[in-house]
């Protein structure tokens, strides 16, 4: 969470330098726009796996409360396989983008570097969230098991 | 490639069960189905879903016009810490509080100040709970018409900019941002002009319910006022900078940002660990808002390729219904909707789905974007399930649920009012926009 945290600080210092750089110096900042760009994913990606580790996207399941024991389990079942292969559908999907920008020769117009090596790390990512996300559930699952014994 | 009517009764009987029954990420379920439903319908099959998705998350987390949410997010983060709600409270009971129902009235304007410089109306609701309850107690107000004003007045979170619910509307349907902030300003004084007016209805109906406060010295109420100067500078600094076209969204979100971070610092409430802690807060937020946009977007695509908007103005042709009445329609579908899912999710479910809809019927997308917002506005304290509620039950657990909703029902009037006048006279959200 600490480099998303970071990624976020640069990325408002770098909108405020732009800002201020156009206004008062004459002249925006070169290629900010697309470091922008870059902050943002990485922002979102960094700060996936604990978001995800933490439960903290939005859910709504508003009917899971009112199963009873057996039913909570199989609606706990579907949703830790459901929440695995929706990020692994994510992260598939990331990382054929890059697959294809890698192809394409994709690259930024203003600083001139070549896209892929910077999305290959995005899939990465979403694949770091699911790992935490089934190690999570694995230490849920001994918590509750101390608890019975 | 399939019958899109059947595609699109199994992709919503799907997603409806599987978001009703089980707590899988929203975003990760509109996504899946999305993507299949594309798969299903798209004469290329797979290939075309996965190149269509992908590009569609890509997109979304690489334009940096969209650094415009982790931006705002950090605003709301700042002031929050800055402990400015304390202050606004305080000065708004200072000034109106004497009034009979005057601490609900101070407890409604404190509401729209913090709304006016934070996006979320769930910690509207917690921070003013805090703040103004304890007050209204010690005035004997009636326990559920305290806690009914602040969940009310919470609402205005979310449609007073720089308003996150807004910024997740511009960046699913590609509006200007900056506009849809200043469209929110003539419905939001409305709501506050609106809620003021049930307040006062409420004391002239039962008049132990909302009793006057202190009178405060016109000494200690400019003093007061001169402490919550960072509301009016952050709030001109961001709007005044988008109305007079001095800066992008973007820049207004670096410079809210930057604003509130020093205003912070001002308050001497800014130190290492909490810099740290609210840019942590934003980024988890920011993820958790981009991870259901890009599920939102996904199924967005899907549901053009279905065909849908389209049936469903031909429908609208052959059923003779006037633009009007469709729109009541949507909204008799909000209704229903907002009893069960509130906040965000709603605005992720319906605007995929509403959207090229009104769009097809000529309708202004701003407009319908603050439509929205105030559909979910009023969502958030409708029974069965209103966030705002659920908040201040969980801090007051004293006062009963029900008598928090019955504490809130002449606020939901003054929604329903203000619901109709938004929709029977656009210019009400329009007309500042159309000035830009």
């Amino acid at each position: 969470m600490a480099a998303a945290a970071v990624c976020l600080f640069v990325m408002a210092v770098t909108t405020l330098a732009d800002a201020l750089g156009r206004y008062f110096f004459g002249g925006a900042l070169s290629g900010a726009a697309e470091v922008v760009g870059f902050l943002l994913a990485f922002t979102i990606f960094l700060a996936l796996p604990a978001t995800t580790r933490d439960r903290g996207h939005i859910s709504v399941g508003m009917l899971h409360a009112r199963f009873g024991p057996t039913g909570q389990r199989i609606s706990r079942f579907v949703e830790h396989l459901g929440t695995a292969a929706g990020l692994g559908l994510i992260c598939w999907l990331v990382f054929d983008q890059a697959e294809r920008a890698r192809a394409g020769g994709d690259f930024l117009v203003n600083l001139d570097i070549v896209v892929y090596p910077f999305i290959y790390p995005l899939a990465a990512l979403i694949a770091v969230a699911i790992i935490g996300y089934l190690r999570s559930l694995d230490r849920d699952a001994d918590r509750t098991d101390r608890r019975a014994t | 490639m399939s019958d899109p009517t059947l595609v699109l009764f199994v992709a919503g009987a799907t997603l409806l069960t599987i978001v009703i029954c089980t707590r899988i990420p929203l975003g990760l379920v509109l996504a899946a189905v999305g993507f299949f439903g594309i798969a299903a319908l798209h004469p290329r099959g797979f290939t075309a879903a996965i190149v269509i998705a992908g590009q569609q998350i890509l997109n979304l987390a690489l334009d940096f016009q969209f650094s415009v949410v982790p931006l705002f997010v950090l605003m709301g983060v700042f002031v929050a810490r800055a402990g400015l709600a304390e202050d606004l409270y305080e000065t708004a009971n200072a000034w109106i509080g004497h009034f009979k129902g005057g601490l609900a009235m101070a407890t409604i304007a404190a509401c729209g100040g913090f709304a006016a410089i934070s996006g979320s109306s769930a910690a509207s609701a917690a921070t003013m709970a805090r703040v103004a309850v304890p007050s209204m107690n010690r005035f004997r107000y009636e326990k559920g018409f305290s806690a009914g004003t602040v969940a009310a007045g919470g609402t205005m979170g979310i449609l007073i900019p720089p308003s996150g619910a807004l910024i997740v509307y511009g960046l699913l349907t590609e509006q200007d941002i900056g506009k849809l902030f200043i469209a929110g300003i003539g419905p939001g004084v409305l709501t506050v002009g609106l809620y003021l007016l049930a307040i006062k209805l409420v004391t002239l109906v039962a008049p132990a319910a909302a009793p006057r406060g202190e009178r405060a010295e016109w000494r200690v109420r400019w003093r007061l006022l001169g402490g919550v100067w960072g509301v009016f500078v952050l709030f001109l600094l961001v709007l005044g900078g988008i109305y007079f076209g001095l800066v992008t969204t973007t820049e207004a979100g670096g410079l809210g940002a930057a604003g509130a971070f020093l205003f912070t610092l001002l308050r001497r409430r800014m130190t290492g660990s909490v810099l740290m802690d609210c840019l942590s807060e934003s980024a988890r937020i920011t993820a958790m808002i981009f991870f259901v946009a890009f599920g939102a977007l996904i199924l967005n695509q899907f549901v053009n390729i279905s065909g849908l908007p389209r049936s469903v103005a031909t429908a609208i042709e052959a059923w003779q219904l006037s633009n009007l009445e469709v729109i009541l329609v949507i909204m008799g579908f909000f209704v229903v909707l907002g009893m069960f899912i509130d906040g965000f999710a709603m605005i992720f479910l319906t605007v995929p789905v509403f959207v090229p809809i009104v769009d097809a019927l000529g309708f202004d997308l701003v407009w319908w974007g603050i439509v929205t917002v105030i559909a979910v506005e009023i969502s958030l304290i409708t029974p069965p399930i209103g966030l705002n509620v659920f908040v201040l039950k969980s801090m007051l657990p004293d006062v009963a649920l029900g008598a928090i909703y019955r504490g809130i029902v002449p606020y939901f009037g003054a929604d329903l009012i203000r619901i109709a006048v938004v929709i029977l006279f656009p210019p009400v959200a329009l007309y500042l926009p159309g000035l830009i």
